[in-house]
């Protein structure tokens, strides 16, 4: 397990940085602001500011939240040894990437366009393994991952059973990594993101009365509710996953989530409470002085901030109202 | 003149006194300074305030330095007439060694780990700098009273 004392640099870094993070009174006057250009005025004030210059319209946003978090990350893998840390938060966009790559493979498409930046693997190598090329310089566990995602889709024709199983290798990966790294506190973190990422899955797969071999392959690794805790509820009606869930540490997710989830066929509001769940974890970071959770809580509330900067956005371009826009908006870090 | 083992258990006294809160300031002050120099890379402005956080954690190895000179003069190193002491006087020298050697070190570094939130607060609030140094500053307290115990045990012994 890393000391805190590693992270003293990093942590010091980040609590300047902290001061940086958009609060709830900039989210607000976001929200109140009247046009686009209103919203660029606020955002002019921000840390967003290079970003949104470079960008020069508020239409390439996804561009500049992008390049926003690319610097964050690029700034803790500079100022932090263990690499393993910003790993933990880049490899799902390696894995989304490589979604992109499998699925433009499938329709025969070229896929460069919509890959994201924040990976760590290069473009060009994903590309090649795309195009199959024997010497993509992809890690091995991708490389076998879009292999195997390859063949289901050869043996099924499905492309969703190729988002399952990447999706399966990616969270496989990422236990894997925690382990190595070592602390606790990113192995429960990580466990409660599965657990309510298995539980919605389990939910919806429900909703669409799959079968029972449908849910194996869609719930994660690493969770703290295993397979049979899924199955056996799988078979009840939903109203008994609430109460055996009603006294575990997910309680206030899955009561006024789920509750709301069963009586509007809304997801929405389970979403977002989960969503608050994990920040809540994270705030741990804000509250220590220096260590892992400092740097992990950090890179968490910026990923969060852009999500939330992305609801506004899409929101006020689309002109669409300002409680319709509250309503998705997620808790904010500081 | 011949050395007596009363001689060498007084000057590993002095050592131990020197050695071991040396340690755990350097540890200590390095520590403060890893976490002011993250601050300062955002904000240089805030070099002097985290300055006076690292500064703390280094009085311990000050005070074991004091503790070693007090046990020299005593024994009549610093003269040059080394007293000729018995066994027993040197292990009561040695004894009044331990408390500011063993508090020294483990007192310096919890210092910083308080200093090193203060370098937090410095980030976050540089206006609230004093509250932040006074955390840490309570640390002291028990460094303070281990170099009393220490030097009254020193200035009490007859070793004559």
């Amino acid at each position: 397990m890393p000391r805190d004392e590693e992270f003293l640099f990093t942590s010091g870094r980040v609590k300047a940085l902290e001061n940086r993070l958009l609060g709830r009174s900039i989210i607000e006057r976001i929200l109140e602001a009247e046009d686009t250009e209103a919203v660029l005025r606020v955002l002019s004030e921000t840390d967003y500011a290079p970003e949104f210059e470079e960008a020069g319209s508020i239409y390439d946003f996804e561009k500049a939240l992008e390049n926003s978090m690319k610097r964050t990350f690029d700034l803790i893998r500079e100022s932090l040894n263990d690499r393993r840390i910003v790993r933990f938060f880049t490899l799902k966009y390696d894995y989304q990437n490589l979604k992109v790559i499998a699925k433009s493979r499938i329709l025969g498409s070229e896929a460069s366009g919509s890959l994201s930046r924040l990976g760590e693997v290069p473009l060009d190598e994903l590309v090649k393994l795309g195009k199959d090329e024997a010497d993509a310089a992809v890690p091995e566990a991708m490389k076998t991952a879009f292999e195997a995602a390859m063949r289901i889709y050869e043996e099924t024709r499905d492309p969703q059973q190729v988002d399952l199983l990447l999706d399966r290798a990616l969270y496989e990966e990422l236990v894997e990594l925690t382990k190595g790294i070592g602390h606790q506190f990113l192995k429960d973190y990580l466990a409660a993101s599965v657990d309510l990422t298995n539980i919605k899955a389990m939910v919806r797969l429900k909703y669409m009365e799959a079968d029972f071999r449908t849910l194996g392959k869609a719930l994660l690794p690493g969770g703290t509710l295993g397979q049979d805790f899924f199955e056996k509820y799988y078979q009840e009606p939903l109203q008994s996953l609430v109460e055996a869930l009603s006294s575990s540490r997910y309680a206030v997710v899955v009561k006024e989530g789920l509750e709301k989830w069963i009586a509007t066929g809304n997801p929405a509001s389970y979403e977002k409470l989960s969503d608050d769940y994990l920040l809540g974890i994270l705030k741990k970071g804000l509250y220590k002085p220096f260590g892992l959770e400092t740097v992990v809580g950090y890179i968490g509330a910026r990923e969060n901030e852009i999500k939330i900067l992305r609801v506004l956005l899409v929101g006020k371009i689309n002109g669409i109202s300002e409680d319709l826009i509250r309503e998705r908006l997620r808790d904010v870090y500081v | 003149m011949e050395i007596t083992l009363g001689q060498v258990f007084a000057l590993l006294g002095a050592a131990l006194a020197v050695f071991l809160p040396g340690i755990g300031s350097a540890r200590g002050v390095g520590m403060v300074g890893e976490a002011a120099a993250g601050v300062v890379a955002e904000d240089p402005s805030k070099f002097s305030q985290t300055l006076i956080l690292q500064a703390l954690p280094g009085t311990q190895g000050i005070y074991g330095l004091l503790t070693g000179f007090v046990v020299m003069q005593r024994i009549g190193l610093l003269g040059g007439n080394l007293l000729p002491l018995t066994t027993h006087q040197g292990l009561m020298v040695f004894a009044a060694c331990l408390p500011i050697s063993i508090v020294g070190l483990l007192s310096a570094i919890s210092q910083a780990r308080a200093a090193a939130a203060g370098v937090g607060i410095v980030a976050k609030r540089p206006e609230e700098v004093a509250k932040g140094i006074t955390y840490a500053a309570m640390v002291e307290t028990y460094a303070v009273l281990a170099l009393l115990a220490s030097i009254l045990m020193l200035f009490g012994i007859r070793l004559a």
